[in-house]
């Protein structure tokens, strides 16, 4: 086959397996519930895995197209008897569904798609009973720990004006799935690459442009019109001169020729017809001009407030991925768990709901690790055994959505969080008494706050809450955390719908006009107004009773600025926890900025976030302030000064490199961790087992322990049990970084000693770097 | 068949007369027909010529958008001299691009006007800015020699050769790439 049609063709193909997967998930979701009829989904399912077995062999995925066979064969089965497919047989689905996503990633990649798994899981279907014998009328009581988390009938609210309520049930869900599935009708939806969609979103962003040209023609119109009438003005002063004159030359007592003279008196008339037209076409072009102002810019609003809502998606786009990370989590905890979503059909800019994604999924991880109670725990404390996580949407006023998570769990103990941020430092201890309820709450925002004794790979890393924080704040939205203990704990989160432009204060520096994004600063101050103290050979302000240190913005920018400080403007911008005051030669106020990216072949510039037009049609730079806060000149400041508290002005010693001992028997792995444990500043040694750690332990002092655990002579449980009990650093941070994930496993090293356990599998650099930064 | 005969009726015989009359004239163009004086053209290419530091220059005309009167230009702080800014070209957003740092002319401060050569190649579009432009000339081949002295200082990839009135000709495919012009820090 022509290997540029092959390519193609697999494009669509993978396209086509993305949304059946989604459709093969969604109906598995459906037939897991109890309460909804499954013939539809099972049709839908069926009907699925015949075309996706159709399309695989088009493009020669042998092992995709003969699986799907053996899926249709053991599906065909259950017809007739639909409600009771087997618990075992849907479990291998959910597996094959997983294993079928990563083969269409792998050929995404261009890897081999080969997978010898994909027959694996389904190649014992022919031998497994399809369906439950019988129905299990006997009615077995709710003791059973069989994870369960069901698709309920999804209620939505629908707000608009006729206050209607939509009823969307798992039939709703099914036939809609039919729907999508066998009625692509023609002419009536358009698919399209996101990309070209966005680039429109952006052609209509740049029409802007011709709102800001046709501003200006007016002002052009406007000038035209003042010098006309200066003209006009002055004439009407000079004409009675110039007309008394031009009567005196014709009077014929006056040497000089008549012909002359009449076509002065001519020329005067026709003067003072032209200059009047003059006058009027101006005003009647301004007037067209003004006309043509309101309707192009009516219509680049209309058009941009239509193009950007193309790219607005249901937010039940997540509810497929929800609900599988639940039954997932739900089942290796061995909770019981319903996840309820109301108000799926909610819109919100697929931008958002991307970045909204990650501290949901953090939220609700946290949720079924910290909140939700073991099922038996919960019939004592007389909860149903099966817990409830509803996550409900709903636009409270045009422009914002609120989501709300509320999970029955046993809530938040404030006492725990205090306590916690007690140790961390975060609450000086003898305030602990007058922290209130609801603010203790909010202390799960800070950084490395986390209320778990150890670490686990699910959460408790004590980032997850700041993460959301940090992220829902980016995008100009607000997160209120409350709790009942014992009962409930609810999140709630309220952000744009769509991605706004951003709000930005324009500044001057060096003559320059500069954005900095609003959702950055944190005060302004007059520099007059502060006592700037010299500290360690830096300047230094107090800000909130704390040292802040004080750094030029003109200085990070490398622009030339010669304003005495005295004379400008200070801005305390950074996190709470570290602020920096900035300093600007002025600044203008504030305006909305739709910020563009810089133009190739500018791919990226330290400090500058993009450009934007600015109100007077000029461009200005946007400044990138995750650059400026981590400029080498600002972190050369926050090196040599200490900024936790005033009272420790006098001690600082410039801070040693942190010294980690890397366990690990794989070079690889070894390697790996040394090069990324390395380029985040630490020094890193390396032992190739156990007994050589423990070795290198007895003779050398360490901040930080990171170890493998199968390893040969002495694995990693039995070393860190032997560092806590036997060696002279018994309180060294160790983490476990390990390819095992059992509870069993997790336990076992929280027995011997280990602060923090890390799954190889998940294994992220980012990750391993927050822990260890955590914990040295 | 033609039938620019009018609104008349069809009629045979005055299209016969026509076609007689159109083939013989034909006949004798082909008759009185001669090569022209100059046997033909020679190889070569239209260039567009323009003066950076008193020097003349010459784009592949294929390469060169349009030239543009740039108004204004945002300088971005943190770039490399021969970034001269950004600037907004009818609403898109476009590098402004000073040669004399690339090629090591280092003359006046300032551009002796504000005409700017918008250029793309591929994907990659940027503003040239020039002291003038001068004009379209057709170069031929052979009139182009690719190892003169003269233009030493410039780096050889960014040069294509010399003409024989002294323009520099520019190799466009290898100056305005990703890898000649980027900035990604």
């Amino acid at each position: 086959m022509d290997p540029e049609f092959l390519k193609r063709l697999q494009e669509a193909f993978i396209e086509e397996a993305g949304e059946q997967i989604q459709i093969i998930r969604s109906c598995l979701n459906v037939l897991e519930d109890a309460a909804a009829d499954k013939a539809p989904p099972l049709e839908s399912l069926l009907r699925t895995f015949h075309s996706l077995k159709g399309s695989s062999r088009a493009v020669n995925l042998k092992d995709i197209e003969s699986s799907c066979q053996l899926i249709e064969n053991a599906l065909v089965k259950c017809k007739g008897d639909e409600s009771n497919i087997s618990r075992p047989l849907l479990d291998r689905m959910h597996m094959y569904v997983d294993e079928l996503h990563t083969v269409i990633v792998r050929l995404q990649a261009e890897q081999d798609p080969q997978s010898a798994v994909l027959l694996a899981i389904v190649a014992t279907l022919a031998n497994m009973p399809s369906t439950v014998a019988t129905p299990s009328s006997s009615l077995e009581p709710s003791t059973t720990l069989e994870p369960k988390v069901i698709v309920t009938p999804v209620e939505v609210l629908d707000d608009t004006a006729t206050g209607s309520f939509v009823r969307l049930s798992a039939d709703d869900v099914a036939s809609g799935l039919q729907r999508s599935a066998s009625m692509g009708m023609i002419g009536t939806t358009v698919r399209l690459k996101v990309n070209r969609v966005e680039d429109l979103v952006n052609g209509a962003e740049e029409l802007v442009y011709a709102k800001l040209v046709s501003d200006q023609r007016y002002i052009d119109c406007g000038d035209l019109q003042s010098i006309v009438n200066q003209w006009i003005r002055r004439w009407q002063r000079l004409r009675p001169e110039v007309e008394n004159e031009a009567q005196r030359r014709s009077n014929p007592g006056v040497q000089t020729t008549s012909a002359n003279a009449g076509s002065l008196q001519e020329f005067l008339d026709l003067h003072d017809s032209f200059v009047g037209k003059l006058a009027e076409r101006i005003v009647t072009m301004e007037k067209a001009v003004l006309a043509d102002r309101r309707t192009v810019g009516g219509l680049v609003d209309t058009l941009l407030e239509q193009s950007r809502e193309l790219t607005m998606i249901p937010f039940s786009v997540l509810q497929d991925l929800f609900l599988k990370i639940v039954r997932d989590l739900a089942r290796d905890q061995s909770k019981s768990i319903t996840l309820k979503i109301v108000g799926g059909t909610t819109e919100i800019d697929r931008h958002i709901l991307d970045e909204l994604k990650e501290p949901l999924l953090h939220l609700l991880r946290n949720s079924i690790d910290h909140g939700i109670e073991l099922p038996d725990e919960r019939v004592a404390e007389g909860k149903p055994a099966e817990a409830t996580i509803e996550l409900q949407l709903s636009t409270p006023s045009s422009g914002k959505v609120e989501i709300i998570m509320r999970d029955d769990g046993q809530g938040i103990d404030p006492d725990r969080v205090k306590r916690s941020a007690v140790e961390k430092g975060i609450l000086p201890i003898d305030r602990v008494n007058e922290v209130s309820y609801q603010e203790a709450l909010s202390l799960i925002f800070k950084s490395s706050l986390t209320t778990r004794g150890t670490v686990s790979e699910i959460s408790g890393r004590g980032l997850g809450c700041a993460i959301v924080k940090d992220r829902v704040e980016q995008l100009g939205g607000t997160v209120e955390v409350f709790s009942r203990l014992g009962r409930e704990t609810k999140f709630r989160l309220t952000v744009p719908v769509r991605r706004a432009t951003m709000l930005g204060i324009a500044v001057s520096v060096g003559g320059r006009t500069f954005i900095i994004p609003t959702a950055s600063i944190r005060a302004a101050v007059r520099a007059r107004d502060q006592d700037i103290r010299i500290v360690e050979g830096k300047k230094a302000i107090i800000f909130h009773e704390r040292l802040v240190p004080v750094v030029l913005l003109a200085d990070i920018l490398s622009v030339d600025s010669d304003k005495p400080i005295d004379d400008c403007t200070i801005l305390i911008v950074g996190s709470e926890d570290y602020p920096i005051a900035l300093v600007v030669d002025d600044i203008y106020g504030e305006q909305e900025v739709a910020v563009k990216s810089l133009p190739v072949p500018l791919t990226k510039v330290r400090n500058v976030g993009g450009a934007t037009l600015l109100q007077t049609g000029d461009l200005a730079v946007v400044v990138d302030m995750n650059d400026v806060l981590t400029s080498a000149i600002l972190v050369g400041t926050i090196a040599d000064l200490p900024h936790r508290a005033v009272p420790r002005l006098e001690t600082k010693s410039r801070p040693m490199k942190k010294k980690i001992l890397v366990v690990e028997d794989s070079i690889t792995s070894r390697v790996l961790l040394k090069n990324i444990l390395e380029s985040a500043g630490y020094l890193v040694s390396v032992a190739s087992d156990g007994q050589d750690g423990w070795e290198k332990v007895t003779q050398d002092f360490y901040d930080l322990i990171v170890t493998d655990v199968e390893m040969p002579r002495m694995n990693g449980f039995e070393l860190t049990g032997k560092i806590r009990k036997e060696s002279n650093m018994k309180d060294v941070p160790i983490i476990v970084v390990t390819s095992l994930a059992s509870l069993e496993d997790r336990r076992r090293g929280v027995e011997v000693g280990a602060n923090a356990y890390f799954v190889k599998s998940n294994f992220e650099k980012s990750n391993l770097l927050e822990m260890v930064k955590r914990l040295v | 068949m033609t039938s620019g005969e009018g609104p008349r009726p069809p009629d045979i015989a005055g299209r016969l007369e026509a076609q007689l009359r159109r083939s013989i004239l034909k006949r004798r163009a082909v008759k009185l027909a001669r090569p022209l004086d100059k046997p033909e053209i020679p190889p070569g290419r239209q260039y567009v010529l323009f003066v950076l530091s008193r020097q003349t220059f010459a784009f592949d005309v294929n390469y060169v958008e349009e030239v543009f009167q740039i108004k204004s230009v945002l300088p971005v702080p943190g770039t490399p001299p021969y970034i001269v800014g950004i600037a907004s070209l009818r609403g898109p957003l476009i590098s402004i691009v000073d040669l004399r740092h690339l090629c090591n002319l280092h003359e006046k401060a300032v551009m002796g006007s504000d005409k700017t050569l918008i250029m793309r190649n591929g994907l990659m579009r940027v503003g040239v800015m020039a002291d003038d432009v001068t004009g379209l000339e057709f170069v031929p081949d052979s009139d182009i020699t690719t190892d003169s002295p003269i233009f030493s200082h410039i780096p050889r990839r960014f040069v294509e050769g010399i003409t024989r009135e002294g323009t520099i000709i520019l190799n466009c495919s290898n100056l305005f790439t990703m890898e000649a012009l980027e900035v990604n820090e």
